[in-house]
C-alpha cells in the first residue's frame, strides 16, 4: 500500500505539476520544563508535517501542511497546484536533483529515547540535586526527549527515510540571583547522556560567581567557555548559508577565498559524525549531506548551499538545503591542543567568560554586534580567578573576534540550547583583545 | 476551518472528558487552524511563493498539582489519548517533586466569538497582485540615486482561527487576520562603507492596514535617511548628554525595560534558565522606577494592532494594563497560573503563538503613554545632545536591567535644533537611570509592529511596541569604533 507522501507525489504529478518533492515528517517529543528546583509544565507531543515542493514550467511553490490525514490530501493537492501555477517564474528556480545519489546507510538511532516519559522527571531530579550539591539554591531548566522520522520521495525517483533522535538538558544554577551558572548535556544516546554532570558544572560555576563586581569598560584578553563559544561560533556558521551571502546578511559576504579568522580556527558543517546530534543523511532536496569546510586555518573555504543558492554562485549544493534557505546541519570546531585547566593559566590576564545570551546586529554585512555576558563571569591575573564579575556586554565585530582566537582547548562539548539551535561541537578558546561594555547608571 | 466550529467543540468537549477521566482535576483544550502565506523577494526576483498550513489541537491539564500540557495535528482518537496519557503520566510523575501544588486563578467563564474583521479583503489582493506590489517597492527603493547593494523584501499574511475550552465552562472562538512586511536594505558607499536597515511593519486586520504603511513613501524615505548616514554622519561625542529618542527607540525601550520584567512568570522564576527572570520581585508594586511622566502600558485592545485579541488563550477577557504609573511599578502582567500564584485575578496576557506550544505570559502592544510636548519643544531646551530617531542592535540582560540601544538614524542637537547626522550613537544604560532621566514625553505616539521570543520551546507572537518622542536628561551616549 503507497504511503501518504506516495500518494501526495502521484496526485501531484497527475494533476500536472511537473516537478515535485515531497517530504513526511513525523515528530515525537516528550519535555519537563523546571524552574525552582521543581518541575513547571510536562510535555508531550506528536506532530506530522507534509512539506511540498513543487514547480511547472520554472514556477516553483513551497507549502507546509499540518493536516495530513487521508480526507484532506485532495485539497492539499488541489492547492499545491493552484498556488504554484500562480507563481510567478523565478530566475531562482533550478531543477531538482535527478541523482542517483549514493547514501551513507550507518546510521545508528536510539529510539527508546522517542518513549521516554516519566524517565525525564528523574533525571530533572539528578540535575537539581547535582547543583544542590555544588552549591547552589536553586535551578531551573528544561530537557526534551525527541524522536524524528522523515520520509522523502520526488519526482526524480527519490526515496528516502531517515530517523533522529535526541536527548537535550539545558540547565541553569542559581547561587543567589546573582550568582549563576549553566551548563548542556546534549546527545543521541542515553550513554553519553549525564544530567548529573550538567547540574554539577552548571552549580560549580554558580558558587564560583558569588558577590560579583562590576569591572571597567575597556579591551581585554577573554577565556571563552564551551557554551559562549559555541554560540559565537554557530553564528559565524550560520552566516555561511548561500542565502544569507546573497542578500548581504552576513559578514562573510565577498570573502571567499579569504582570510577572514586567526589560522587556529577551523570551522566545518559536519553532518556525517557518526552521532552527532545534527547528523544527517540527506537533505531537504534528497541530496547526500557531506563535511563541508566552512573556514580552514582562517581562510574562509566554502559557503553552504541548496541547489537555489548553488546556482546564483555558479557552484555545486553542498547539501544543505532547506529548499529556500540553506543552513548548517552539525556545527564542529577542530580543537586545538591546550588542556582545559591550563586555559586560565594560558590566558594570564583578563576575562573568563562562560555564557552569552541576546545577541544583535548592528549591521550584519560588517559584523558588528553584542552580545550580553551572562552566568560566570570571573577577572583573571597572574594566570588565576580573581573575583567573579557582573554586568558586562561584548561589544565588538565579530570578523574582529574570529580574527583574535589564539588558542583553543582540546576537547569538544555537543551543545544545543535555546541560543544555539543548531548542534555544535566546540572547545574553548582565548580570544585577545575583546571590548568589553557595560551599563551607564 | 477544516472541519465546523460545532464539530471541533465536540471533539475538545470528548477531550477534557478523557483527560478528567484520567485523573486531571482541571482541563482545558485549544484547537488552531492557522495558515501563513509569504512572498519574497530577493534583489528585486521573487525567490519563493510559500505557505504554511498549522493545525492540531493543544491540551492542558492539572494532575495531582502538577501540568501537564499535549499536542497533536494527528486527530485520530487514538493520538489524542495517547499524548494525553503521556502528558498526564508525566505531570503526575512531575508532582511527586512538587512542594506547591500548580493552581489557577479563578475566573468567569465567557462564551464568545470574537473576530477582527477585514474591510477589505487580504484574498481579494490576488497573488500576482502581491507580487507587483513588492516590485513596485523595489523598485522605488531603486529609484533614489542611492547604491542600494542588497534587498530583501517579504510580504506575509496569516490567518489564526482557534477555538478555545475549558472544564470550567469557557468557549471562545477567535479569528484574526494578520498581514506583514519586513525588509532588509544594505546601502554602500566605496568610501565610507555599507550601512543597514531592517523594517518591519505588521498589524491586524485586511487589506487596508497594508494600504496605510504607506510603504511606497517609507522605504524611499528610509534609503534616503541611510545614505545621508553613510556619506554625511559623523561619530558623536562620547559625553553625557541629554538624549532625545524617537517613538521607534521608546517602543523597544518599553518592550525590553517595562514590558519583560513585568512579566509575572518571570518575576516567579519560571523562565529562569532561558529568557530569564526579572529585576522586580513580587513586593516591588509601588516601586519608584522611574520620573514621574514615565506611564506605561500594554494593551491588547488596540484595534488594528498588531498585538491585538480580546480574550486571552485561557479564555480571560483582555484589558488594558498599567506596567508604570507615574513613575511606579503598577500591575505585572499575569496568566492564570501567576495570578493564583500572586493571590490576584488573571489580566489576561496568557498568549499561545500555536497549538502545540502552553499559553504563557506575553505582552501585546506595549507602550509609553504620549504627554504634551511637540518634538520641537523637546528639542528647543536641548543646548547639545543627540537625537536618535531609529535604531539597529539592541539587547538587554536576562534580569532586564542592563540594556543597549544603537542608533541608526540619529543627529546631533544644538541650541535646540537638529544638525548634523552621527553614525551609531550607543545608549548603554540600567533600566532605572534611563526611566528616572525622563523628564518630558512627546504627543507623537506611534507604534512598530515587532515578533516578541519567549519561551521553550521557542514561541513568537505579534506585538506592538511603541511610544512618544521622549526626552532624556544628562546620560552617557558612546560610540561604536
Amino acid at each position: 500500500m503507497a504511503e501518504l507522501q506516495e500518494k501526495v507525489l502521484k496526485k501531484l504529478m497527475e494533476k500536472g505539476v511537473e516537478e515535485a518533492i515531497v517530504i513526511l515528517r513525523s515528530d515525537k517529543k516528550n519535555c519537563v520544563r523546571y524552574a525552582n528546583n521543581e518541575p513547571t509544565v510536562a510535555f508531550s507531543e506528536a506532530v506530522d508535517t507534509l512539506t511540498i515542493y513543487s514547480s511547472i514550467m520554472g514556477r516553483s511553490f513551497l507549502g507546509s501542511f499540518e493536516n495530513v490525514s487521508e480526507d484532506f490530501i485532495e485539497k492539499i493537492v488541489d492547492e499545491v497546484v493552484t498556488m504554484t501555477k500562480n507563481s510567478p517564474p523565478s530566475p531562482y528556480y533550478t531543477q531538482i536533483p535527478k541523482g542517483p545519489f549514493s547514501y551513507r546507510s550507518e546510521k545508528i538511532v536510539e529510539r527508546r529515547i522517542g518513549r521516554l516519559d516519566e524517565q525525564l522527571v528523574s533525571y530533572v531530579s539528578e540535575a537539581v540535586k547535582a547543583s544542590k550539591e555544588a552549591g547552589a539554591e536553586r535551578s531551573a531548566g528544561i530537557i526534551y526527549a525527541d524522536y524524528q522520522e522523515e520520509k522523502l520521495v520526488s519526482s526524480t525517483g527519490l526515496s528516502l527515510r531517515e530517523e533522529a533522535s535526541s536527548i537535550i538538558l539545558n540547565h541553569r544554577a542559581f547561587a543567589t540571583p546573582e550568582a549563576t551558572g549553566q551548563w548542556v548535556s546534549c546527545s543521541t544516546t542515553l550513554r553519553d547522556f549525564d544530567p548529573y554532570d550538567a547540574g554539577r558544572r552548571a552549580g560549580e560555576i554558580a558558587k564560583m560567581s558569588l558577590n560579583p563586581v562590576p569591572i571597567d569598560e575597556g579591551t581585554y584578553d577573554v577565556y571563552m567557555g564551551p557554551l559562549i563559544f559555541a554560540n559565537i561560533m554557530s553564528e559565524v556558521a550560520s552566516f555561511s548559508s548561500g542565502f544569507l551571502v546573497q542578500i548581504e546578511m552576513s559578514f562573510l559576504t565577498g570573502r571567499l577565498g579569504e582570510k577572514v579568522g586567526s589560522e587556529e580556527l577551523t570551522i566545518i558543517d559536519d553532518p556525517t559524525m557518526p552521532q552527532g546530534l545534527g547528523e544527517k543523511v540527506f537533505d531537504d532536496e534528497g541530496i547526500p549531506t557531506q563535511r563541508t569546510v566552512i573556514i580552514e586555518k582562517g581562510f574562509l573555504k566554502n559557503y553552504l548551499h541548496n541547489s537555489r543558492t548553488a546556482k546564483v554562485a555558479g557552484v555545486s549544493s553542498t547539501g544543505n538545503a532547506g529548499i529556500i534557505y540553506p543552513h548548517p546541519w552539525n556545527i564542529v570546531v577542530k580543537p586545538g591542543n591546550v588542556k582545559e585547566e591550563d586555559m586560565v593559566q594560558k590566558l594570564g590576564k583578563g576575562l573568563y567568560l562562560t555564557n552569552c545570551w541576546y545577541t544583535r546586529y548592528q549591521n550584519y554585512r560588517t559584523g558588528d554586534f553584542s552580545t550580553i555576558v551572562r552566568d560566570g563571569a570571573f577577572y583573571v591575573e597572574d594566570g588565576e580567578v580573581k573575583r567573579a564579575v557582573k554586568g558586562c556586554r561584548i561589544s565588538d565585530n565579530l570578523q574582529r573576534i574570529i580574527s583574535d582566537v589564539e588558542a583553543l582547548s582540546n576537547r569538544l562539548y555537543p551543545i544545543k540550547w535555546w541560543e544555539v539551535e543548531v548542534p555544535t561541537y566546540a572547545p574553548a578558546a582565548i580570544i585577545r583583545n575583546v571590548k568589553i561594555t557595560r551599563a551607564f547608571g | 476551518m477544516a472541519l465546523k466550529s460545532m464539530d471541533i467543540v465536540e471533539l475538545l468537549k470528548k477531550i477534557l472528558d478523557y483527560a478528567i477521566a484520567s485523573g486531571a482535576s482541571y482541563a482545558e483544550a485549544r484547537f488552531h487552524n492557522d495558515f501563513e502565506k509569504s512572498i519574497t523577494l530577493k534583489n528585486g526576483e521573487v525567490e519563493a511563493v510559500e505557505a504554511s498550513y498549522e493545525r492540531g489541537v493543544g491540551i492542558r491539564v492539572i494532575v495531582n498539582g502538577g501540568l501537564g500540557f499535549a499536542s497533536t495535528n494527528l486527530l485520530k482518537p487514538e493520538t489524542i489519548t495517547h499524548v494525553i496519557d503521556r502528558a498526564v503520566k508525566t505531570a503526575r510523575a512531575s508532582s511527586s517533586l512538587k512542594s506547591v501544588s500548580i493552581k489557577f486563578s479563578d475566573e468567569e467563564p465567557y462564551s464568545v466569538d470574537w473576530r477582527v474583521f477585514e474591510k477589505k479583503s487580504l484574498e481579494n489582493w490576488g497573488l500576482k497582485d502581491k507580487v507587483d506590489f513588492l516590485k513596485k517597492l523595489d523598485s522605488e527603493i531603486l529609484s533614489q540615486s542611492v547604491n542600494v547593494s542588497s534587498r530583501y523584501l517579504t510580504y506575509s499574511e496569516e490567518k489564526t482561527e482557534r477555538v478555545y475550552v475549558n472544564t470550567e465552562g469557557s468557549l471562545v472562538l477567535a479569528t484574526v487576520p494578520r498581514p506583514s512586511f519586513f525588509a532588509l536594505i544594505t546601502v554602500s558607499d566605496s568610501s565610507k562603507g555599507v550601512i543597514q536597515r531592517t523594517l518591519q511593519f505588521g498589524g491586524s486586520g485586511g487589506l487596508e492596514v497594508v494600504d496605510s504603511w504607506r510603504l511606497e513613501e517609507k522605504v524611499k524615505e528610509e534609503v534616503k535617511v541611510l545614505r545621508k548616514m553613510l556619506v554625511d554622519s559623523v561619530m558623536p561625542p562620547e559625553e553625557i548628554m541629554d538624549v532625545v529618542i524617537g517613538s521607534e527607540v521608546t517602543g523597544i525601550v518599553s518592550h525590553e525595560a517595562s514590558g519583560h520584567p513585568g512579566e509575572a512568570d518571570r518575576i516567579l522564576g519560571r523562565e529562569g534558565a532561558q529568557a530569564g527572570e526579572s529585576y522586580l520581585k513580587p513586593t516591588d508594586i509601588g516601586r519608584k522606577i522611574g520620573s514621574e511622566v514615565v506611564n506605561l502600558v500594554d494593551d491588547p485592545t488596540l484595534p488594528g494592532s498588531y498585538g491585538f485579541y480580546l480574550f486571552d488563550d485561557e479564555g480571560v477577557k483582555a484589558r488594558r494594563k498599567y506596567l508604570i504609573k507615574d513613575g511606579r511599578i503598577c500591575e505585572f502582567l499575569t496568566n492564570r497560573e501567576t495570578a493564583a500564584s500572586l493571590g490576584i485575578k488573571s489580566n489576561g496576557s496568557a498568549r499561545a503563538s500555536g497549538y502545540n506550544v502552553e499559553p504563557i505570559v506575553r505582552m501585546s502592544n506595549t507602550f509609553m503613554l504620549p504627554g504634551e510636548y511637540t518634538l520641537e519643544e523637546l528639542l528647543n531646551d536641548v543646548s547639545k545632545g543627540v537625537y536618535i530617531k531609529s535604531f539597529m542592535e539592541w539587547n538587554i540582560d536576562d534580569k532586564r536591567w542592563n540594556q543597549r540601544y544603537v542608533g541608526l538614524e540619529a543627529y546631533m542637537i544644538e541650541d535646540g535644533k537638529i544638525t548634523v547626522p552621527v553614525r551609531n550613537p550607543v545608549i548603554e544604560i540600567t533600566t532605572e537611570k534611563l526611566f528616572s532621566s525622563i523628564d518630558a514625553v512627546g504627543r507623537d505616539l506611534d507604534f512598530t509592529a515587532a515578533t516578541c521570543g519567549k519561551g521553550d520551546p521557542m514561541q513568537g507572537v505579534p506585538v506592538y511596541t511603541g511610544g512618544p518622542s521622549v526626552r532624556i536628561r544628562r546620560i552617557r551616549i558612546g560610540r561604536v569604533e
